[in-house]
């Protein structure tokens, strides 16, 4: 996850958790993650049902029941195993996760327990009625997906009506005060669509943006043909950081995040060594703070059945099921293969890759998204396909090769 | 923000992790973003612009700006099961 407001225009919110506390008059004690140390934000992914059809969806969901889904109370000792653990936020998705009738008390339930309670929704089921009861829960976040303006938007989500009723489900939580962003998924459809996306969060006065690379997930993934080429994965990067530039000097300092390509991070490096060069140098310490991808370290996910996956995409390997050990358990089960090497990836990164081993920002992507390695590659371990930078950028002839073969 | 306190435990907590990695001080900062937004304490070099830094018992804390601008005073303890906790008035 790239602030590119933070990095690029230099503002950042403190905290959600401390914005509502203050307006609430009462400031409650938060977990202080240690840089070495920290636990995941765990993605759990409810309910597999949905009410849309969107034609990217990685759970593959349909607005039918599902069987052998975690119950209400399997819910809840999942949510005792993670506070207790230490995971600062709970991340409720689907499927669609309003589809689940529970899910106010399994949220209102991870709160009581200190946890910091975010959803992940499509936006259609957030009625009046719906943002109220999400307000009284104290939810710090409710990200709502659009991928486009009306006409794509609905197309990808296969429901005419989708966009507005989204749009309607963002203005309900605004008027209640809960905090809300919009989530965009880039691809070859909808990236024209990113100057509109910018003047809608304007005129709805919606205060934050993520904009996700596409993440491709098992080999021979179909998606992989709707991924941007890394020319326009550079013009729009671009794209974005101008209009929030431009935002910020109309006084609207919204946030703007890219999200699942760590190569923004030297990117918008590189962009300020030439506009803010004084800036540049302390970018460059805040994306080794960022630490890069956390896969299997600082993300971790849950699936409806209960399968531990190594983050939301690498749903087809599963680390073993909450209805037989813990969470954290499982979690810290460095025996498996694929954890222990995800936990530290370096040495296997630098003995399979090519342009990854030699990266100069290595050590500040992490090796960007090992999912897609595999996708494309069949190795986990290899490059990852998505990053857009140029050999001359990531030092490709300063460093010696350690391949020691695949 | 015109106060920080770190308890005792957590006092001893930083010594010994900026020992291990041999830097000078601590930064204090919310990290993530979006929903993962979270507050995080790392070893530093240095501090960075606008950052504001205090010192108790030997340990140098950075605090982000924008964090110092919204609080009053910030404590940092630790607590046996939870860990650190960072408390804001």
């Amino acid at each position: 996850m790239i602030g590119i407001s933070k990095l690029y225009c230099g503002t950042v919110e403190p905290s959600d958790a401390l914005r509502y506390g203050r307006e609430s008059g009462k400031l409650p004690s938060h977990l202080l993650q240690f840089s070495k140390d920290k636990k995941p934000v765990v993605v759990w992914n409810m309910g597999r049902r949905c009410n849309l059809r969107c034609v990217h969806c990685y759970a593959q969901s349909k607005d039918i029941e599902y069987k052998n889904e975690l119950t209400t109370e399997q819910g809840k000792e999942l949510i005792d195993d993670l506070a207790k653990f230490g995971a600062p936020v709970i991340l409720f998705s689907g499927g669609e996760p309003l589809m689940r009738p529970d899910l106010p008390e399994l949220a209102q339930y991870a709160r009581s327990k200190g946890m910091r309670a975010v959803i992940s929704t499509n936006g259609t089921l957030i009625d009046k009625k719906m943002a109220k009861i999400l307000k009284e829960i104290g939810l710090s976040y409710v990200g709502v997906s659009l991928d486009g303006m009306r006409e794509t938007n609905d197309k990808f989500r296969g429901v005419p009506g989708a966009f507005d009723a989204a749009l309607q489900g963002m203005r309900n939580c605004l008027a209640e005060g809960i905090k809300v962003g919009l989530r965009f998924t880039i691809n070859k459809k909808n990236v024209k669509d990113i100057p509109a996306i910018f003047d809608l969060l304007e005129k709805e006065k919606i205060p934050r943006v993520c904009f996700y690379h596409l993440v491709y997930a098992g080999r021979g993934s179909k998606l992989v043909k709707e991924d941007l080429s890394h020319e326009e994965s550079r013009k729009t990067l671009d794209l974005i950081m101008d209009r929030t530039r431009a935002m910020h000097e109309r006084g609207f300092p919204m946030e703007v995040l890219t999200v699942d390509n760590h190569c923004d991070g030297p990117y918008v490096y590189f962009r300020l060594l030439k506009e803010d060069p004084k800036r540049a140098s302390d970018v460059y310490e805040l994306l080794q703070m960022n630490q890069g991808n956390s896969t299997g370290i600082g993300i971790a996910c849950v699936s409806w059945d209960g399968s531990v996956h190594a983050d939301q995409f690498w749903r087809h390997y599963s680390f073993g099921s909450v209805k037989e050990r813990k969470f954290s358990e499982i979690w810290t089960d460095t025996g498996n293969e694929l954890m222990a090497g995800l936990k530290n990836r370096k040495p296997l990164i630098k003995a399979n890759a090519d342009r990854c081993a030699r990266c100069k920002w290595f050590d500040i992507c992490n090796g960007n998204f090992r999912v897609r390695a595999e996708a494309i590659h069949g190795n986990v371990w290899a490059d990852d396909p998505a990053c857009y930078l140029t050999k001359e950028e990531i030092g490709y002839d300063e460093m010696k090769p350690q391949k020691s073969g695949k | 923000m015109s106060k920080l306190f770190i308890d005792d435990k957590a006092i001893e907590f930083i010594k010994k992790a900026l020992a291990e990695e041999n830097k000078p001080a601590v930064r204090l900062f919310v990290s993530g973003g979006g929903c993962c937004k979270q507050f995080e304490i790392t070893p530093v070099g240095k501090e960075l612009a606008g950052d504001v830094t205090f010192r108790q018992d030997g340990v140098t804390v950075h605090v982000e700006k924008e964090l110092a601008d919204v609080a009053q005073s910030i404590s940092i303890r630790s607590d046996e099961k939870r860990g650190l906790l960072i408390e804001f008035e």
